[in-house]
């Protein structure tokens, strides 16, 4: 996640919105080395990854006028828009996967496993925060999770995570489609519990 | 309508956040997204439902070159320049950031101000991008107003042919006028030349440049006389 105050990065985007291009420096600063990690876990190779921060950046240039700040926070939306140029790139690129043992070893351990065994987190500042989604992940199976997270994290399809996990097509599917329901009930009666 | 199930909506919305909708049915989603408000607010909660996961992701610094680029791709390469060649005190931190990325100092490392003043002397100004049609950068061109020296970065495979030239001219603004050489165009790496008065003019006053194919050496008569390769739009800071 984005190291930075979600309202500052949505005052830096309304400044965006109104053609500040000073704005858009300050914002690349701010979250660039975030977004670069993103993209360097999908598309694994430096100059691919930087093209696409271009673009990302761009495209954020050229989008600030329809942002809606009500709706989710700026920095879910920076990675959705670096997320999805990557997908575009990976099919473009026909990459393959890097070796299945590393990535399997990287999901038992740290990086993927920071997500679960993090220490007890920190009270929450809003309905969606990180520990809202720790909690909800952790009452997943570890299948539906481990899914997800390739998914997510890492840019696998289906079948890669199939191929990964060395589990039935069938089953990863549903994996995912049944651990994304999980967690949108779960986050859902978070958001509520903290409302009500 | 086959879309018009909520559920089903929902359930598409997050395998497209998640990346594990693809192909065919990728492509028609993001083309129900741009058309239907509705489904775009699904996709923005399903963002942010799962934006915590990336909190495992290391951050990475993006090398020096990336953000000119960016600058330049959105137009606001000269604004943000110009603020460099202004050289006027700014109050605001983001304008400084803004001002050190202009003239490519690293754009991570926060400068102090004195450091930025300085950088702004004789620094290279990125004043155009030769892209391919298909929008791969061949050259970045950089321009020292202190120095009026030209400077070109070969960036990408130019595909030009061993025994021919690429040559640089500066297009005169409207019709009418000459093109003016800027020099020859390295195939690798990076070459730097001082430019006389009448090319320094005919830079100042160009909105564009393009690259010709010429001779090996450059054209013999002084105007272009091979093929229009690419032709790239000119952002100069200071004009005058």
């Amino acid at each position: 996640m984005i190291d930075a105050p979600d309202e500052e990065l949505a005052a830096l985007m309304m400044r965006c919105a109104r053609r500040d291009g000073a704005a858009l420096a300050d914002l690349y600063r701010r979250t660039s080395p975030m977004l670069l990690g993103c993209l360097m876990r999908l598309l694994r190779r430096r100059a691919l990854a930087e093209e696409a921060l271009q673009d990302v950046f761009v495209a954020v240039w050229q989008r600030a006028g329809q942002f809606d700040q009500h709706r989710g926070r700026v920095g879910a939306w920076l990675v959705g828009i670096a997320r999805y140029r990557a997908i575009d790139i990976l099919r473009r690129e026909r990459l393959t996967a890097a070796e299945p043992e590393a990535l399997t070893a990287m999901l038992m351990s740290d990086d993927a496993g920071a997500l679960r065994d993090r220490e007890e987190p920190e009270p929450s500042d809003g309905v969606l925060s990180g520990a809202a989604l720790d909690r909800c992940l952790a009452g997943l199976t570890d299948g539906e999770r481990g899914s997800i997270e390739l998914a997510f994290v890492e840019g696998l399809t289906h079948g890669e995570v199939a191929l990964r996990l060395q589990r039935p097509l069938g089953t990863v599917k549903s994996w995912i489609r049944r651990g994304l329901a999980a967690l949108k009930d779960c986050l859902t009666l978070c958001a509520t519990e903290t409302t009500s | 309508m086959r879309y018009r199930n909520d559920k089903l909506i929902d359930r598409l919305a997050a395998e497209y956040v998640v990346g594990t909708l693809r192909g065919g049915a990728r492509a028609r989603f993001e083309r129900l997204r741009a058309r239907e408000p509705a489904i775009a607010a699904q996709v923005r909660d399903w963002e942010d439902r799962l934006y915590g996961l990336t909190s495992g992701v290391p951050t990475f610094a993006p090398s020096p070159k990336v953000w000119p680029q960016i600058a330049l791709r959105v137009g606001i390469g000269g604004e943000i320049a110009a603020q460099a060649a202004s050289g006027a005190r700014r109050k605001r931190p983001a304008a400084w950031l803004a001002l050190a990325a202009g003239v490519a100092v690293l754009a991570i490392v926060v400068v102090t101000a004195r450091y930025v003043e300085r950088s702004a002397v004789g620094a290279w100004q990125t004043v155009a991008q030769v892209n391919t049609s298909s929008g791969q950068a061949l050259w970045i061109l950089e321009f020292d107003a202190q120095a009026n020296s030209l400077r070109a970065r070969a960036v990408g495979p130019s595909g030009a042919p061993d025994a021919k030239s690429l040559e640089l001219w500066a297009l005169p603004p409207g019709t009418g006028g000459t093109p003016v050489s800027l020099g020859l165009l390295p195939r690798t790496g990076t070459t730097s030349q001082p430019l006389t008065g009448a090319q320094v003019s005919a830079l100042r006053l160009a909105q564009q440049v393009a690259v010709s194919l010429e001779p090996r050496g450059g054209s013999p008569t002084g105007l272009p006389t091979g093929p229009v390769l690419h032709v790239a739009r000119v952002d100069l800071a200071h004009r005058s």
